[in-house]
C-alpha cells in the first residue's frame, strides 16, 4: 500500500482529500503544522508521495520542498494550492507535478497514480 | 471654431465689450465736439452782437448830444441803420458812419450771417441783412420764444438750413429799445461733424474686425496649452496609469492644471493598484472555501457512502459556506463604511453604560476560554455621539481578537477614560503579542497573524480593518502597541464632540 502525506494547514481541505485517497486504497498521513513535525514524519514513515500546500503559517511550501528533497530526493511531491498551475510553477519550479485545488479530484488521482507508477518502473529497473 | 469653445466665447465677449466701449467713446467724442463747436459759435455770435450794440450805442449817444429827445435819437438811429446801401445813398453827410459800419461789417465777417434788428416800439425792422424784412423776425417762424432781457441762444431752421442764432435786447438810456438777432449757418460745423461721423462709422467696424482677428489669434495661443494638456492626458489610457502629462509651460495656470492632472493620476494609479490587489485577495480568500465545497461534493458523489459520511460532508460544506458568507458580509460592510456614510445614525449615549452592557456579553465568551475579564469605568459620565450598532461591532472585533490571541488563564482588561478631547478605551491583553513587523499591517484588509497557536481560530483578516474604518467614521482612531510575549494594548480614541459640518466635509474630502 502506497502512502501519501498531505501537508496543509486548512483542516477543511485535508478532511476530504484523506477520504478520497483512503477510498482509493492509499495510506494517508496528515500534517497541518510546523516543519519539524512534518520532517520527523517523513523520516519515520515510509512515504511515497507528498501533497504540499504553498501558503502555510509556519513554513512556506517552497522551503518545505527543499527540506524534504534534501532528506529524500526520491519522494514524489505534488504542489497543490488554490493558485493556478502556472503561478505554482513560477513560484516552485522543481516539484514533480502541480495541482489546482479547484480542479476535479479525478485529475489529482490521475497525477498521483502516474507518479507512483513511474516510481514502480524506476524501482524495477 | 466651435460655438461652445472657450476660444469662441472669449472672442465674442471681447468683441462685444470692445465694440460697446468704442461706440460709447465715439458718441462721447461726437457730442463733445458738437458742444465745443456750438460753444465756439455762440461766442462768436455774442461778440458780433456786442460789437453791433456798441456801434449803435456810440452812434445814438453822439446823435443824442445834438438831438432834443431820446425818441428822436432812436428814430434817427433807425433811419441811419435801416439799410447800409440806403444809408450810403441817402445820407451823404453821414458817410463816415457808413464807412465805419462797413468796416465793422467786414471786421465781424457778417456777410454770411442773417441779421435782423427791430424797434420794440413799432415792431418794425430797422436793419436786415440776407433776410426778407417783411417776413418778420428771425425767430418767429422757428421757435417759440419770449423776449427776455438777457441773451438768448437757439437753433433755427430757415429754408432747410440749420442756423445758430442769438437774440439780445439793446438798451438805450436804461430802456429796452431794440432787439438784435443774428444767425450763423451751422453748415461748416455740420460738415465737420459729418466727416468725423464717417470716420467713426468706417473706423469702428474696421477696428472691431481687426480686434476679432487679433483677439482670436491671441485666444488660440492662450487656449493651446490647455488643448495640449488635454491631448497629453488623453493619450494616457486606463491601462497605463504610470504615464504622466509631460507638458512644460511658462504660464502658472497651465502648470497648475498639469500638476492637478498628475496628482489625480497618482491617486488613480494607486487606487487602481489597490483595487486590483484587493480583488486578487478577495478571489483568493473565496477560492479556498469554494475548492473545499467542490471537493467535498465530488468526493461524496464518487462512491456510495454511509449516511454518517454524507452528514459529515454536508457539515463541512455548511461550515465553508458560513465562512464565505462572513467574508462577503464583511466586505459589504467595508464598502459601506468607505462609500455610504448614510448608513450611520449618530445618537448621543453614555459610553460607560454601553461598555458595561457589552462587557456582560463578552464575559461569557471569555470565561468559556478561562480568560479573566476586568473592566475599569470612570466616575463621571462618558457621553458620546455615535452609531451604537457599529461601535459595538468595533469593540467586539477588538475584544474577540484579544480573546483569540490570549492563552487560557490570561487576562483582558478594559479601561474607559478621557484623554484630551477624546473618550479613550484601552483594551489590554496578556496574549502572545504581535511582532513589530506585523503590527504595522494588522489594520490591513485580509492581514492575519497566523501562528501555530491560532491557526484553527476562525477569522478572515477583516475584523480590525472594519474596526478602524468605524473609528474613522467617528473621527476617531485605533492605535495598537504590542510586545511579543507580554501582550497587546489596543487604544480606541473617539472625539467627545463631533467636528462641525464644515470640518466634516473637509475631512471626507481629504479621505
Amino acid at each position: 500500500m502506497k502512502s501519501v502525506l498531505i501537508i496543509d494547514d486548512e483542516a477543511g481541505v485535508t478532511r476530504f482529500y484523506r477520504k478520497l485517497l483512503e477510498s482509493e486504497k492509499y495510506e494517508v498521513l496528515i500534517s497541518n503544522d510546523a516543519a519539524e513535525g512534518t520532517l520527523s514524519m517523513v523520516k519515520s514513515r515510509n512515504i511515497d508521495l507528498i501533497l504540499l500546500d504553498i501558503n502555510m503559517p509556519e513554513v512556506d511550501g517552497a522551503y518545505m520542498l527543499e527540506i524534504i528533497k534534501e532528506y529524500n530526493p526520491q519522494i514524489k511531491v505534488i504542489i497543490f494550492s488554490v493558485r493556478t498551475i502556472k503561478e505554482q510553477r513560477e513560484y516552485i519550479p522543481y516539484a514533480n507535478d502541480y495541482f489546482d485545488k479547484s480542479q476535479s479530484v479525478e485529475i489529482l488521482l490521475e497525477k498521483i497514480a502516474k507518479l507512483l507508477k513511474d516510481d514502480c518502473v524506476d524501482s524495477m529497473r | 471654431m466651435k460655438l461652445h469653445s472657450i476660444k469662441f466665447k472669449i472672442s465674442v465677449a471681447y468683441t462685444i465689450v470692445l465694440g460697446f466701449l468704442l461706440i460709447a467713446f465715439s458718441v462721447f467724442l461726437y457730442y463733445s465736439l458738437y458742444n465745443s463747436l456750438i460753444e465756439e459759435m455762440d461766442g462768436e455770435l455774442k461778440e458780433k452782437s456786442q460789437q453791433i450794440q456798441s456801434f449803435i450805442n456810440s452812434f445814438c449817444v453822439n446823435y443824442y448830444m445834438d438831438s432834443e429827445s431820446q425818441n428822436e435819437a432812436l428814430s434817427k438811429a433807425a433811419e441811419l441803420t435801416i439799410n447800409i446801401d440806403r444809408l450810403h445813398e441817402n445820407m451823404p453827410d453821414n458817410t463816415n458812419i457808413k464807412e465805419e459800419w462797413l468796416k465793422l461789417f467786414d471786421h465781424l465777417d457778417l456777410s454770411e450771417d442773417l441779421i435782423y434788428i427791430y424797434n420794440l416800439d413799432n415792431k418794425e425792422a430797422i436793419y436786415t441783412h440776407s433776410v426778407d424784412s417783411e417776413a418778420g423776425n428771425l425767430f418767429s417762424k422757428n421757435v417759440e420764444h419770449k423776449l427776455s432781457n438777457k441773451q438768448y441762444f437757439t437753433k433755427i431752421k430757415i429754408a432747410n438750413e440749420v442756423y445758430r442764432a442769438i437774440q439780445e435786447p439793446f438798451y438805450f438810456k436804461g430802456k429796452m429799445a431794440l432787439v438784435i438777432q443774428i444767425a450763423t449757418s451751422q453748415k461748416s460745423a455740420i460738415a465737420l461733424l459729418d466727416q468725423r461721423k464717417n470716420v467713426l462709422f468706417i473706423g469702428i467696424p474696421v477696428v472691431v474686425l481687426l480686434a476679432v482677428i487679433i483677439g482670436s489669434m491671441l485666444a488660440n495661443q492662450m487656449i493651446m496649452p490647455i488643448i495640449n494638456v488635454a491631448n497629453s492626458a488623453e493619450q494616457i489610457s486606463y491601462k497605463d496609469f504610470s504615464q504622466r502629462v509631460r507638458v512644460k509651460y511658462k504660464d502658472e495656470e497651465t502648470n497648475i492644471l498639469v500638476k492637478a492632472f498628475n496628482t489625480m493620476l497618482d491617486r488613480l494609479e494607486k487606487s487602481f493598484k489597490h483595487i486590483g490587489e484587493f480583488n486578487a485577495q478577495v478571489a483568493h480568500e473565496l477560492k479556498t472555501p469554494i475548492a473545499i465545497i467542490g471537493g467535498e461534493c465530488e468526493v461524496a458523489l464518487r462512491k456510495q457512502q454511509s449516511e454518517e459520511e454524507y452528514r459529515d460532508a454536508f457539515k463541512a460544506i455548511f461550515k465553508e459556506s458560513q465562512k464565505m458568507l462572513k467574508i462577503t458580509e464583511d466586505l459589504l460592510l467595508l464598502a459601506k463604511l468607505d462609500y455610504s456614510p448614510e448608513i450611520f445614525t449618530f445618537e448621543e449615549f453614555d459610553l460607560k453604560i454601553f461598555i458595561e452592557e457589552m462587557f456582560v456579553k463578552v464575559e461569557k465568551l471569555a470565561s468559556g476560554r478561562s480568560i479573566n475579564l476586568n473592566l475599569v469605568l470612570p466616575e463621571r459620565d462618558a457621553r458620546l455621539k455615535g452609531d451604537a450598532v457599529h461601535l459595538e461591532r468595533l469593540f467586539l472585533n477588538i475584544i474577540n481578537n484579544a480573546i483569540k490571541f490570549t492563552p487560557k488563564g490570561g487576562n483582558i482588561s478594559m479601561d474607559v477614560g478621557v484623554k484630551d478631547r477624546n473618550l479613550m478605551v484601552k483594551i489590554k491583553d496578556t496574549g502572545i503579542g504581535i511582532s513589530k513587523e506585523d503590527l504595522s499591517k494588522i489594520f490591513n484588509q485580509f492581514f492575519q497573524v497566523i501562528t501555530p497557536e491560532t491557526q484553527q481560530a476562525d477569522g478572515n483578516g477583516l475584523g480590525l480593518s472594519i474596526a478602524q474604518s468605524i473609528a474613522k467614521i467617528h473621527f476617531g482612531k485605533i492605535e495598537a502597541q504590542s510586545d511579543i510575549r507580554s501582550g497587546t494594548v489596543f487604544t480606541v480614541l473617539l472625539p467627545i464632540v463631533l467636528p462641525t459640518a464644515k470640518q466634516f466635509e473637509l475631512k471626507t474630502a481629504a479621505v
